[in-house]
């Protein structure tokens, strides 16, 4: 099957709000624009209260309470803000458990937020590439939404299929779904976020997340390829097989790394996954 | 209805969470100790059956000495400073060096060839040269593999089991 025959064949498609879809869309432009962050969460009461709960959660550290979006932008910063709306905003239809995958409730949301923190990380502090912290966070976030989709066409049959092929041929994860199904959990999630009108690069980075274009200038599905990786080895492992995939080969020679440097990338971070934390404490 | 009679409510269990680079040590027979999704990273459970004393350490790295800092703030992120944590714990809890059983969970390893995202072999190395030199030894492990793990120590028994995402667990 295609990836979009897939998504054909599949009854509900995740419940994502009209604003958590519109908010890849906000990164269209070279920097984050406030006015259009606030103006977008100003439709979404839902969110808008999500995010002021958080906010007021014993965990954000603000004194004062807030009570507005506009408040919380500003004592907060706008990519803090922007994170957090996201994480909230996807976080209803990624919290579902995903039996397909032996994921439980909240597994695949943990680990999607702790890829696009590890993702920010990279960008903003080892500079990795040249892109904005929000739009490496949201690549990362995104990266697995493809299994929401697959999860549903997964059959006791096709599970263990797929099982025997990583158990018994080395495959990995997404070897193992072209093999079952003719595409991929990583396929898949980037059609469906190509309908959502999120921004191509995106898009591009989610289809590539498990075999990553390795140039000299680093693209997003490396960053999001060396996030994903590094979100497993920090400890945000869901699922059965959740070390069978391939860390892609010219990777390390591209981001000059060695043992050494992967494990200081670890520690930075595990470092900034409080933040993940908080966020799931709080939501 | 349980030997006790109608009249006596069994205690509860207390669960305890190990979070990783995360260790706790206890002699409270109604605790368990359980640590969430090993994947590379080791989880280390120590156990004396006398003293029905034990810990379980959940950690990330194989060696210290790649950030000095680190190694005196966080010092459960790594085997080489978190094990000898975890031993002088459970010694300052009644636990005594002969007795003390050690099993081990994670350590997991991505397809890799390059080697150097394999964490859980290296894990693994410095848990074993650290514990020889020591004179202690692994007496049970589940080690490396594709699967993630979530591990249990109780402690009023010392039974440790091990659980995959979507199998039963198993007793180590």
């Amino acid at each position: 099957m295609t990836p979009e025959e897939i998504i054909a064949k599949v009854k509900d498609l995740p419940m994502v709000s009209e604003t958590a879809r519109k908010l890849p869309g906000l990164l269209k432009k070279p920097e984050l624009h406030r006015d259009d962050l606030v103006k977008t969460l100003r439709c979404d009461n839902v969110l808008t209260a999500k995010l002021l709960r958080v906010c007021n959660s014993a965990h954000s550290g603000l004194r004062e309470p807030v009570t507005s979006v506009d408040q919380a932008v500003m004592l907060l910063g706008d990519n803090t803000i922007f994170r957090m709306v996201c994480a909230l905003g996807y976080g209803g239809a990624m919290g579902v458990p995903l039996v397909g995958y032996a994921v439980e409730a909240n597994g695949l949301w943990s680990h999607s937020v702790t890829t696009g923190v590890a993702a920010e990380y990279l960008a903003e502090v080892e500079n990795y590439g040249s892109f904005a912290p929000p739009l490496a966070f949201t690549a990362g976030l995104l990266h697995d939404i493809g299994k929401l989709i697959l999860n549903q066409i997964l059959t006791p049959k096709t599970r263990s299929e797929i099982r025997n092929l990583i158990a018994e041929k080395s495959m990995t994860r997404v070897e193992a779904e072209r093999e079952v199904f003719g595409a991929d959990h990583a396929a898949v999630g980037a059609v469906l976020l190509q309908r959502w009108n999120v921004p191509e690069v995106i898009v591009q980075a989610v289809a590539d997340h498990h075999k990553p274009v390795v140039t000299p200038q680093i693209e997003l599905s490396a960053l999001v390829h060396l996030a994903n990786c590094a979100a497993h080895l920090c400890g945000s492992s869901p699922g059965w097989d959740a070390y069978a995939l391939r860390v892609q080969r010219d990777l390390s020679e591209a981001l000059s790394l060695d043992v050494k440097r992967v494990e200081q990338l670890l520690l930075g971070v595990h470092g900034s996954l409080a933040t993940v934390n908080q966020l799931m404490a709080a939501a | 209805m349980s030997s006790n009679g109608p009249w006596v409510i069994p205690q509860r269990k207390k669960t305890l969470i190990v979070g990783v680079a995360d260790m706790i040590a206890s002699n409270d027979a109604t605790a368990e100790l359980v640590t969430y999704s090993l994947g590379s990273c080791l989880g280390v459970a120590i156990y004396d059956p006398v003293a029905k004393v034990g810990g379980l350490l959940h950690a990330m790295l194989p060696d210290s000495t790649i950030d000095a800092n680190k190694a005196v703030s966080h010092p459960l992120m790594f085997i080489d400073t978190g094990i000898p944590h975890l031993f002088r714990t459970v010694y300052g809890l009644g636990g005594v060096k002969g007795r003390l059983t050690v099993r081990v969970a994670g350590g997991a390893e991505f397809l890799d060839s390059e080697g150097f995202f394999n964490i859980g072999a290296r894990n693994i190395k410095s848990l074993q040269s650290l514990l020889q030199k020591n004179g202690h030894r692994i007496d049970a492990a589940a080690m490396g593999g594709r699967c993630s793990r979530t591990v249990k120590l109780e402690m009023s028994s010392g039974r440790f089991t091990i659980q995959s995402p979507g199998e039963d667990p198993k007793l180590l």
